[in-house]
């Protein structure tokens, strides 16, 4: 009996001092991007896409889309692409052997033929097969390419691009129209300082939307939809806010994100044998910054969004979540030299450290402290009032983080929304850490399981319509 | 302990869950607002169009009805206003609004400079700047924060265009560094004859200026400013001679072939791909021994450049036929059979 005391004093006090850790860290953050955003509240955004929509005044950039049978939502997405206010930018969308009717549907959409074009493989990759350009929007080019996975597909696409800056899109997202352009803003700004800029990932479930662009926004019916919308707004908004303001930026979206061709051929492009790819090269630039010992940043943009679809079943979204969690893991593997380690600067002692504590290794001990809680209430006595201090870390720092998000993101966003979406989500807040916290957790720890083993999983995700994003960290 | 600890906790979260309570209700009241406002400055808008139609684009007749009487109203005038002067350049137009707001709008802007919140502030010098309110210069003056680059830069467009001379001044004195890309948009409000005089000073300039001056100058395509940029291919700083040479570029004129040659070996393979593109503005006569040996660069760039410039002339397909006949360059001939291609498909 006194062993099993002496476990439950050492787990409850290590969970409960996790997340006090947690609750204060994300204090902090929520409270600085709140600061952050309050000053540019209101400040009139058309004004700066006035002044960079003049070619004069922008930077060229090749927009690449990987697809791997997208034929549900890639002739949406090339019709939001294409009508992008942005003075100059062709798109390149790279079918890595699709075997739906992808290819089919974007020639004939876009009355593409094939031409003859030397391409400089600045990064290795696998073979192109036929080059394709559109007649009706020259600045339209298709790639068809041997099946190597998205990483590679991004390769190409790197090696095909004719401007210095490329953003990756994903085959079934949607973009605003001034996304681009207000992600390249802090690029323009800054005179090659910032070399990637990663936008606001946001779900379009629900959203009517016709030809690339959107006509009604409303909130999914589905509450697990809806449950991840209030996530991905506790997550871009809380997180990489302040991670973005201290250049700690390890995650930007590989939905939507710019980078400088230069610095990723030279990184080394991106990694194959990754599952999360997009984190992965993020990671290998700020280690080849180092190296170089150049004053450079990777930055998250708020105000771009790109619309993406969320899984809607949770057998999908256990697929996606435990491979998200397993690319986050082996990118922190891959790169665990740089913890801790002063040469890395901010990013080896402050990032990477957040990411294997919080991020990583933090499911583990939630799901701990769920499962505390439950041998706590049948002990008893005091056992009783460490579980009750623990559910109410969990309620702070699962339901009040939360309510707080959806109240910012609609506050900070100035948006038009339905006061009963507001309080639904409001409401569902306070069942998150009932259903959808613990699942989650679960499945994040068969991610790390999965990184254990060495297990290899490559989701496939049902498209509906605009479908769903990969390789998202939350 | 616990207890205490619980106790807080408990606090913490009820006060948290009145905020965004709170919160909450600001919101919904927010929106309600918002709504309302958006609807009468619709009503507005719908009420005065004709009036305002006739007013700016058919010569009639200026009535008081159509001076703002509220904040809603002066909002919906702003975006009648935007509307105009971003869809149609029209210099009658354009002065119809500027008196306008420098009579009815002036005192508006004039209280929004004082206020505390910045976003109110920052939307006034962009309306100053739009409206070309040239009065209210001084109270920018007297609001701004010298130490932030926003609010510095917004001054600076403000000088740029309403006060050219003050600006040359404050730009020549000017310790911070703006962005390229925000020089340029700086420069670009000015006359060729204003930026030729910076080009006189350009080593007074800041870096990323000297680069958006020759940038600017050379969109501009003025003629006159073909000697000063001639003067800068002899720079030291290779960025300024690369800068230089595209700019000779979009200009488009060559005048004295030689004074380019010496770059066909530079070691720096920029200067060597931008006078790859210039030589499209010389006979293929006079510039095709360089353009092959161009064609045979090291760089994948410059031979490409190399030979489209030699395709667009039009004894260029012959004269790469013969290249690739006499060469052993496998990727000179690789890049030219890739532009002879194109122009087969494009026939």
């Amino acid at each position: 009996m006194i062993i099993l005391d002496y476990l439950m004093w050492f787990f409850g006090g290590v969970i409960i001092i996790y997340m006090l850790l947690v609750i204060v860290t994300y204090g902090l953050m929520f409270v600085f991007a709140l600061l952050k955003l309050r000053k540019e509240y209101r400040l009139d955004q058309t004004e700066m896409d006035d002044t960079y929509i003049d070619a004069f005044y922008s930077k060229p950039v090749s927009v690449i889309i990987p697809a791997y049978n997208e034929e549900v939502g890639i002739v949406d997405s090339i019709h939001s692409l294409l009508s992008l206010h942005y003075p100059e930018f062709e798109i390149i969308i790279v079918n890595d052997g699709s075997t739906d009717c992808t290819q089919e549907l974007v020639i004939e959409h876009f009355q593409m033929r094939k031409i003859e074009k030397i391409i400089k493989m600045e990064i290795p990759t696998d073979p192109i097969i036929q080059i394709y350009q559109s007649q009706i929007h020259p600045n339209c080019f298709l790639v068809e390419k041997v099946n190597g996975g998205k990483a590679d597909a991004l390769n190409v696409g790197i090696n095909v691009a004719n401007y210095p800056y490329f953003c990756s899109v994903d085959g079934d997202s949607i973009l605003e129209s001034t996304s681009l352009l207000r992600l390249m803003k802090p690029i323009a700004l800054s005179d090659g300082e910032v070399i990637a800029a990663g936008g606001n990932v946001q779900i379009a479930n629900g959203m009517n939307m016709h030809l690339g662009s959107i006509l009604e926004t409303n909130l999914s019916k589905n509450y697990l939809v809806t449950m991840q919308i209030i996530e991905y707004f506790r997550a871009f908004l809380i997180g990489r806010i302040t991670l973005s303001k201290f250049n700690l930026v390890l995650i930007i979206s590989g939905a939507f994100s710019v980078f400088s061709k230069k610095w990723v051929v030279e990184a080394g492009g991106y990694t194959k044998s990754m599952i999360g790819e997009d984190m992965e090269l993020v990671v290998k630039l700020h280690r080849y910054i180092r190296k170089k010992k150049e004053n450079k940043r990777i930055e998250f943009v708020e105000n771009p969004v790109c619309w993406t679809e969320a899984p809607e079943t949770m057998a999908v979204l256990r697929r996606q979540r435990r491979r998200w969690h397993q690319g986050l893991l082996e990118s922190l593997w891959n790169h665990k030299t740089m913890t801790f380690n002063p040469k890395y600067g901010g990013i080896g002692l402050l990032s990477f450290p957040y990411f294997w504590l919080i991020e990583g290794l933090g499911p583990i001990v939630e799901l701990g402290g769920y499962i505390y809680i439950v041998f706590a209430f049948f002990l008893g006595d005091i056992y009783y009032e460490i579980a009750i201090l623990l559910l109410l870390s969990f309620v702070l720092y699962g339901v009040v983080f939360s309510i707080m998000a959806v109240l910012f993101e609609v506050w900070s966003k100035n948006k038009t929304f339905k006061v009963a979406d507001l309080i639904r989500m409001m409401l569902l807040s306070f069942t998150e850490i009932f259903w959808y916290r613990p699942i989650t957790l679960i499945w994040r720890c068969e991610g790390l399981l999965n990184f254990l083993v060495r297990r290899r999983e490559w989701g496939k995700m049902d498209r509906k319509g605009i479908s769903s994003k990969e390789q998202e960290s939350i | 302990m616990i207890e205490l600890s619980i106790q807080l906790l408990l606090s913490i979260i009820a006060i948290l869950f009145l905020f965004c309570g709170v919160a909450m209700m600001y919101l919904i009241y927010q929106r309600r607002n918002e709504e309302r406002k958006k609807y009468e400055m619709e009503k507005y808008i719908q009420k005065t169009k004709i009036l305002w139609q006739e007013y700016i684009l058919e010569d009639g007749r200026f009535t008081d009805t159509l001076i703002p009487k509220s904040k809603i109203q002066i909002l919906a005038v702003e975006h009648i206003f935007l509307s105009y002067l971003r869809n149609i350049s029209n210099p009658i137009i354009q002065q119809k609004i500027y008196s306008f707001a420098q009579m009815n709008l002036k005192e508006y802007y004039k209280n929004e400079l004082k206020s505390r919140n910045w976003s109110k502030k920052m939307n006034a010098m962009y309306r100053i700047a739009d409206f070309h309110i040239k009065e209210l210069i001084s109270a920018c003056e007297v609001s701004i924060n010298y130490k932030r680059s926003i609010e510095l830069f917004q001054l600076l467009k403000i000088y740029s265009i309403l006060e050219k001379e003050k600006f040359i001044q404050e730009i020549l004195l000017c310790n911070y560094s703006f962005s390229e890309s925000g020089y340029k948009k700086l420069f670009s409000y000015l006359e060729v004859e204003m930026l030729q005089r910076l080009l006189e000073k350009i080593e007074i300039l800041q870096q990323a200026a000297q680069y958006a001056l020759i940038d600017t100058i050379a969109a501009k395509g003025s003629m006159d400013v073909i000697d000063g940029l001639e003067e800068l291919l002899a720079n030291e700083d290779t960025e300024i001679r690369i800068r230089t040479l595209r700019g000779l570029e979009r200009i488009g004129v060559i005048r004295d072939l030689e004074m380019y040659i010496p770059f066909v070996d530079s070691t720096i393979w920029e200067e060597r791909l931008m006078v790859a593109k210039l030589f499209k503005y010389a006979p293929l006569t006079y510039t095709a021994e360089h353009l092959e040996k161009l064609l045979q660069d090291s760089n994948w760039w410059v031979r490409s450049k190399a030979a489209s410039t030699i395709i667009e002339d039009p004894r260029g397909y012959q004269r790469l036929k013969e290249f690739i006949a006499t060469t052993n360059d496998q990727y000179a001939i690789d890049m030219a059979n890739e532009v002879l291609e194109k122009r087969m498909r494009a026939v």
